[in-house]
């Protein structure tokens, strides 16, 4: 537990960050119900967790890490679910959106959506909750070379995305 | 001389060094095009940033307040309730099953293999199970609508309640194995008891949050509680999709044989 900040403290700057932790798992998990889940899925288990966070590291990322880590689990949880239930269907893709071609206008959020996972979180985390790439690659666990790469592409990929939906507006 | 565009990109996400940044700003006075793919990137960032920002101003759900400030509840209180509510549906069960459920009789101490704590507050308003007057625990809300409503074969993704497949017991009921697709959810068998889905084993899923469990081989750990149970309650063959019609046609009302 840090020594420096009670526990009260930190429920309370918790609090402060929760939006910020819904709108995370927004991009993560692409559902906002899925989104509310995971998040108090996290708070719980980062309470009962304090003593793991050092108080030299940033709040928010650890939050973010730990709300990424219980998308994780539960994902894991449903493909197991559906080993038991359905085992032929197991390889069936659960809502990827390929490139749709017949949307002729597209949103800031849609084109996130057609993102793949890793690129959409890298750009989640830098660009919009405004993290430094040191902390946006400790919560997703990769190098920063790693981050900085999926950051590229992700931004690369909207770019073309936003502007061919402008060029079919326009 | 050409920036690279991970350069410019990092100019734009404030992550250069001294030098490197002085040599952007130095382009950027200089040169039109590093002016253009500059403005680009900070074009997208103003996109995305107001595109998200009305997500923060939206009132946070009470529940996640709640689950801020009671600080957690530890993993004690959980195996008390579960053996709380075991208790009370073995009561229950004593009571009931001797001449309805002869085939469950047995299974009374094991009936609820793991009551999830905090379940009503994972489904918000939508209760999936509730303790009916005689101790038992049923099945409600949208659990209950897909046991009596859907068909094995209609899985749709994103539903709370996912339906595995249905079969006759041989105490002549219906039963039909379910699971639950949200927070610590788990699957399940419920069995047709009256006009009631009574749940008689809900096993937690083995998600226990620990990394680095494996991934897709884990179907056939899933539940083994589950797995004996329909093993040694089906009677014949899990119904096809013309026998579960029929059974819904009917009410899931099976006439015990005699």
């Amino acid at each position: 537990m840090s020594t420096t900040e009670s526990t009260e403290n930190i429920q309370a700057r918790i609090i402060e960050l929760l939006p910020r932790l819904r709108r995370f798992a927004r991009n993560l998990t692409r559902n906002p119900h899925d989104a509310d889940d995971v998040v108090q899925i996290a708070i719980e288990r980062a309470l009962t967790r304090l003593d793991q966070w050092h108080r030299d590291a940033r709040l928010d990322s650890w939050l973010f890490r730990i709300v990424r880590n219980a998308w994780i689990d539960e994902l894991r949880s449903r493909a197991r679910r559906d080993a038991l239930f359905a085992p032929e269907e197991a390889g069936e893709a659960v809502g990827i959106a390929a490139m749709d071609r017949e949307v002729d206008r597209l949103s800031v959020e849609a084109a996130m959506a057609r993102l793949p996972e890793e690129q959409r979180l890298a750009v989640s985390l830098v660009l919009v909750e405004g993290l430094p790439y040191k902390e946006a690659a400790l919560v997703l666990d990769v190098p920063i070379g790693t981050l900085t790469s999926r950051l590229a592409r992700g931004r690369e990929a909207l770019q073309a995305m936003l502007q061919w939906a402008e060029g079919v507006t326009s | 001389m050409t920036i690279p565009d991970d350069i410019l990109m990092a100019f734009t996400d404030g992550e250069l060094d001294e030098a490197t940044r002085q040599m952007v700003e130095a382009a950027e006075r200089d040169d039109p095009e590093v002016r253009r793919r500059l403005a680009a990137h900070r074009q997208l960032r103003a996109q995305l940033q107001t595109a998200y920002a009305a997500t923060l101003d939206e009132p946070v759900p009470e529940r996640l307040l709640a689950a801020v400030r009671k600080h957690a509840a530890p993993p004690a209180p959980v195996t008390r309730l579960a053996d709380k509510r075991a208790a009370k549906n073995a009561a229950a069960a004593r009571k009931f099953s001797i001449r309805a459920w002869p085939a469950f009789g047995s299974l009374a101490a094991s009936i609820l293999v793991g009551f999830v704590l905090g379940y009503t507050v994972w489904h918000g308003s939508d209760e999936l199970l509730k303790t009916s007057a005689d101790g038992s625990v049923v099945a409600a809300g949208t659990l209950a609508k897909a046991l009596s409503t859907e068909l094995s074969a209609e899985r749709a993704p994103d539903r709370v309640a996912t339906i595995g497949l249905s079969f006759l017991a041989k105490s002549g009921a219906y039963c039909r194995t379910f699971s639950l697709s949200r927070g610590n959810a788990g699957a399940g068998l419920a069995c047709r008891e009256g006009y009631r889905w009574r749940i008689h084993l809900l096993a937690p899923s083995a998600n226990d949050g620990s990394a680095g469990s494996e991934y897709r081989t884990a179907g056939s750990n899933d539940s083994p509680q589950l797995r004996s149970l329909i093993e040694s309650e089906i009677q014949g063959e899990p119904l096809t999709r013309e026998g579960e019609e029929a059974a819904r046609r009917a009410g899931w009302l099976a006439v015990p044989e005699h």
